[in-house]
């Protein structure tokens, strides 16, 4: 008598771990499908994206290649005292001005009181002097050396 | 006598306007309606032109160098977006560069609406090449978000 009480308990645990396993099944797929209505209610509201590609090329020329004259100039239009102006030559040619060179009260031109003439060496020859007729002065400068070329940066205060 | 030819006249004036009435009604049928809804789904969007070629000519510790490209975004009507570059910079052959849009977005008005890309290269950078020129070739990717 024992015995089958037993048995029988065993079977009502095994019909009841049944039911049990039926109501998980439903509840994960009730996630499932609460998921999935919830990802397609959020998708909408995602930022949709649309793109292009393009190139971008850069070009660099190597200022050594660039002609050697020797020269480097500008004009001397002066109005602004205190005013400090870089220039930097490269093998004689004017490579770049430091700041905005369209706020400065000068351009480059020939035959103007201020005349910068680079001394560059290359392989121990002398390219060229530096030959100055100028009212500012100039307060520092220097020889900046570089594997294939050097270049002279100047800097005149007036 | 009189009455009877006027009451017979009233009789047929009032047979003819009967037989009037009813012809209309013949014509026009029996006549029902029903409303129904027009539904429009209008799913917003943009498309972007792809820009041309960005070439950026830089000399060795030169001046600054900028490049622009065009491109153009059509939205939807209303619909605010954003746009923007893939990167905001980066190095190649040694030098230093930027690349941005001319606007960080708009709002779509249904045409085409143009912007840039600009790039550029700060002044005095000596950049790496052994010959006299170098050149280097990057593909970026412009996004419009909505």
């Amino acid at each position: 008598m024992h015995i089958v009480t037993h048995l029988r308990l065993a079977v009502m645990n095994k019909a009841t771990h049944f039911k049990a396993h039926t109501r998980r099944a439903v509840s994960v797929k009730k996630l499932l499908l609460l998921a999935a209505l919830l990802g397609a209610w959020v998708l909408p509201s995602q930022a949709a994206q649309t793109s292009a590609p393009f190139n971008l090329t850069i070009n660099l020329q190597n200022s050594s290649s660039m002609p050697d004259s020797g020269l480097c100039r500008s004009t001397s239009m002066i109005g602004t005292f205190g005013s400090t102006m870089t220039v930097y030559c490269s093998s004689g040619a004017i490579a770049s001005f430091s700041g905005d060179p369209s706020t400065l009260p000068w351009t480059t031109k020939q035959d103007s009181s201020y005349r910068f003439v680079t001394q560059v060496s290359r392989a121990g020859e002398l390219m060229g002097t530096i030959d100055i007729y100028t009212g500012g002065t100039v307060t520092s400068w220097r020889v900046i050396r570089l594997t294939d070329r050097d270049y002279l940066e100047m800097m005149v205060h007036w | 006598m009189k009455s009877v030819q006027i009451k017979k006249l009233a009789l047929s004036s009032i047979a003819a306007a009967a037989m009037l009435a009813a012809i209309p009604a013949a014509k026009a049928g029996t006549a029902t309606s029903g409303n129904f809804n027009l539904t429009i789904n209008l799913t917003s969007g943009c498309t972007v032109t792809t820009p041309g070629n960005v070439t950026l000519n830089y000399t060795s510790l030169g001046a600054a160098a900028n490049a622009s490209s065009a491109f153009a975004v059509t939205c939807t009507n209303l619909l605010p977006y954003t746009m923007a570059t893939d990167v905001i910079g980066g190095t190649v052959i040694g030098l230093n560069y930027t690349l941005a849009t001319s606007a960080a977005g708009g709002t779509g008005n249904g045409i085409a609406q143009g912007y840039t890309v600009d790039a550029g290269i700060t002044a005095g950078q000596p950049g790496d090449c052994a010959l006299g020129t170098c050149s280097s070739t990057t593909v970026h990717t412009l996004t419009v978000s909505y």
